[in-house]
């Protein structure tokens, strides 16, 4: 029963998706870091986001997953100009807004805001709410001067909260309410493109669900895009239309959510579904050995071969491409398509 | 300061701080307040070496002057001189520690170097040098004390910088858009004008030592009365090792330098204490 319902409501939403224009095209991006261990040491190299290629379309839900090292984080720095890539573009509807640091200083913020993964540490505990939500209208001269508290009261409201907490400093808050906070304060630009960077990862299970609600609530009344970081896949399934899987700085997988979960084609993908909890079926877990390899000396060939249980001879030696296995579904393996 | 009121009863919960308070209260008074405690002390009194009584309450010295006058006097000094040496040290110290602590990379790199090397400095050789070159003025002495200050401020300032820039808060402005003088003369200055201020109460502290030991010295400022040139003339004139001893001559100024150090120590401590962020649950 929960399948049939969920299945055609994601077909509904597929062809909303299929139809859509895409908002931020992110081609080729790449990301190095150059980390030197010692003031003389041998610089090295971390490989954070390598060749990073996918369309988001308007008003659809992206997920992202992967393991904590996998380059979610950064690809949402890079997108949100906070990070300048080493190689790619990242196109907003139609404009190259790469390197945005200074050509786009004034106008990044208005289009792409983010919500971070620590409701705790994203607000300045010495800066009262309302505050910290006027301040971003007061910088970008969003509403007159005037009117600034009414409309931090009307973005408290939007969340759930209530207009009198603008006096209050964070601390008076619990996890969730701060959430709702950071929340307030990215739509106080009014943005097409929220990034939800681990958004709900530090709540708890039942506040979670509150603020996912929240969050396709908002997205809704607003028309908002969302790219939806986590690495509980069952969070992200629950709230995205597509989904992508990263590892190691690469995607290893995008789909559709159903598809995804359906399909499984990469073995990664059928570890990281396997580990998800399901009260109905009782699936065998696929145990990943050891620890993601470090992005400074990345493996050669397929980056995941070190830890798959499909692995032959050619992973070591032949990078794989991104495959379209489907109308909309790619996959990095050699063994599938 | 919308929360000054507050902060003032934070500050009067430690018994402490309070004294810590009231003794710089009352330094401060007597600094200000000079001319009406007592005469500026000068030229030569009929009395002299006489013990504590009710007429000169901390005794005279040699050449018959009021000891109390002179200690009272030495409050204005020591106070203008560690007022202007926390002025220097602040000015060169909190921005190179901020912006050495913000812009991670050469700039922060250099500024961080150069602290290091102060900070290696053999410290008073250094002052003494400057001082006999420059001339010992007290605007001098307070000056050179300052230049000898920032760097540990700087230090100070750099790691509570280094500590809140890596905070989410921090991206999450730069996120929307917030310019960097912002950032940095906002966001973060809220955040570490705790260990900013308890930094400064130390430096007053170390800078009535500095300034009472250079005075010892001979290099302070033989027109003006501060605590170390009393302490200078009761030396040269063997009040310390004679016998029978005009302890007072010596102890007044000395017992003024202790309260004046632990005082401002103590009120730092006090402000530490309460500025530091509240422990997130």
């Amino acid at each position: 029963m929960r399948t049939i319902m969920c299945s055609a409501g994601c077909i509904t939403r597929k062809e909303a998706v299929v139809m859509s224009e895409p908002i931020i095209e992110v081609k080729n991006l790449t990301k190095y870091f150059d980390v030197r261990k010692y003031l003389l040491g041998k610089r090295e190299r971390v490989h954070a986001v390598e060749n990073v290629l996918f369309e988001l379309y308007e008003s659809e839900t992206l997920g992202i997953v992967g393991e904590s090292g996998s380059g979610k984080s950064t690809l949402a720095r890079l997108i949100t100009g906070l990070l300048e890539p080493t190689r790619g573009k990242i196109i907003y509807k139609g404009i190259d807004i790469t390197g945005s640091r200074r050509a786009y200083l004034n106008k990044i913020p208005k289009l792409i805001q983010m919500v971070f993964q620590d409701p705790y540490a994203s607000l300045n505990p010495r800066i009262k709410v309302g505050e910290a939500i006027a301040e971003p209208l007061r910088i970008h001269k969003i509403v007159d001067k005037k009117e600034v508290r009414t409309e931090v009261e009307r973005l408290l409201k939007l969340v759930g909260l209530q207009p009198e907490m603008y006096d209050r400093f964070p601390h008076e808050f619990s996890g969730g309410q701060r959430q709702r906070i950071v929340i307030a304060r990215a739509l106080a630009l009014k943005p097409e493109v929220l990034i939800c960077d681990e958004a709900v990862s530090a709540l708890d299970v039942s506040i979670q669900a509150q603020i996912l609600n929240l969050f396709n609530q908002l997205k809704e009344k607003l028309n908002l895009t969302y790219i939806f970081i986590g690495h509980d896949l069952s969070v992200v399934k629950y709230i995205s239309d597509r989904i992508m899987v990263m590892y190691l700085g690469e995607i290893m997988e995008i789909a559709p959510a159903e598809e995804l979960f359906n399909k499984k084609l990469h073995p990664y993908t059928q570890a990281l579904i396997s580990a998800v909890p399901d009260i109905e079926e009782e699936n065998k877990r696929i145990i990943l050995e050891g620890d993601i390899p470090s992005p400074i000396n990345p493996p050669t060939g397929c980056k995941f071969h070190t830890r798959c249980f499909k692995k032959r001879k050619i992973c070591e030696e032949e990078h794989p491409e991104l495959k379209e296995v489907a109308p909309g579904h790619y996959v990095r393996c050699h063994f599938v398509g | 300061m919308h929360e000054k009121k507050s902060f003032f009863q934070l500050l009067m919960r430690s018994r402490l701080t309070v004294v810590g308070l009231i003794g710089v209260l009352i330094i401060v008074l007597m600094g200000i307040f000079a001319p009406f405690i007592a005469e500026k002390p000068k030229g030569y009194g009929s009395e002299i070496l006489l013990p504590p009584s009710t007429n000169h309450w901390f005794g005279t010295d040699n050449l018959g002057l009021d000891i109390f006058a002179e200690v009272v006097w030495g409050a204005r000094t020591s106070l203008f001189v560690s007022l202007v040496a926390v002025l220097v040290a602040i000015v060169i110290g909190v921005p190179a520690g901020m912006i050495s602590g913000y812009k991670k990379g050469v700039i922060g790199s250099i500024i961080d170097s150069l602290i290091d090397i102060f900070l290696t400095l053999p410290i008073l050789p250094l002052m003494i040098v400057i001082a006999a070159v420059i001339g010992s003025s007290i605007l001098n002495v307070a000056v050179i004390i300052g230049i000898f200050s920032w760097p540990s401020l700087a230090r100070v300032t750099r790691n509570a910088t280094l500590k809140i820039s890596e905070l989410q808060f921090i991206e999450a402005a730069k996120c929307l858009g917030i310019p960097t003088g912002n950032i940095i003369f906002k966001h973060i200055l809220l955040n570490i004008m705790g260990p900013i201020l308890v930094n400064i109460t130390l430096i007053m502290a170390t800078a009535v030592l500095s300034e009472a030991g250079l005075s010892f010295l001979g290099l302070g400022d033989p027109t003006t009365w501060s605590w170390g040139v009393i302490l200078k003339k009761a030396w040269e004139n063997g009040a310390v090792i004679d016998t029978p001893n005009p302890w007072w001559w010596w102890f007044w100024p000395s017992v003024f330098v202790t309260f004046y150090v632990i005082s401002f120590n103590l009120l730092g401590t006090g402000i530490n204490d309460i500025l530091n962020p509240k422990p997130n649950d």
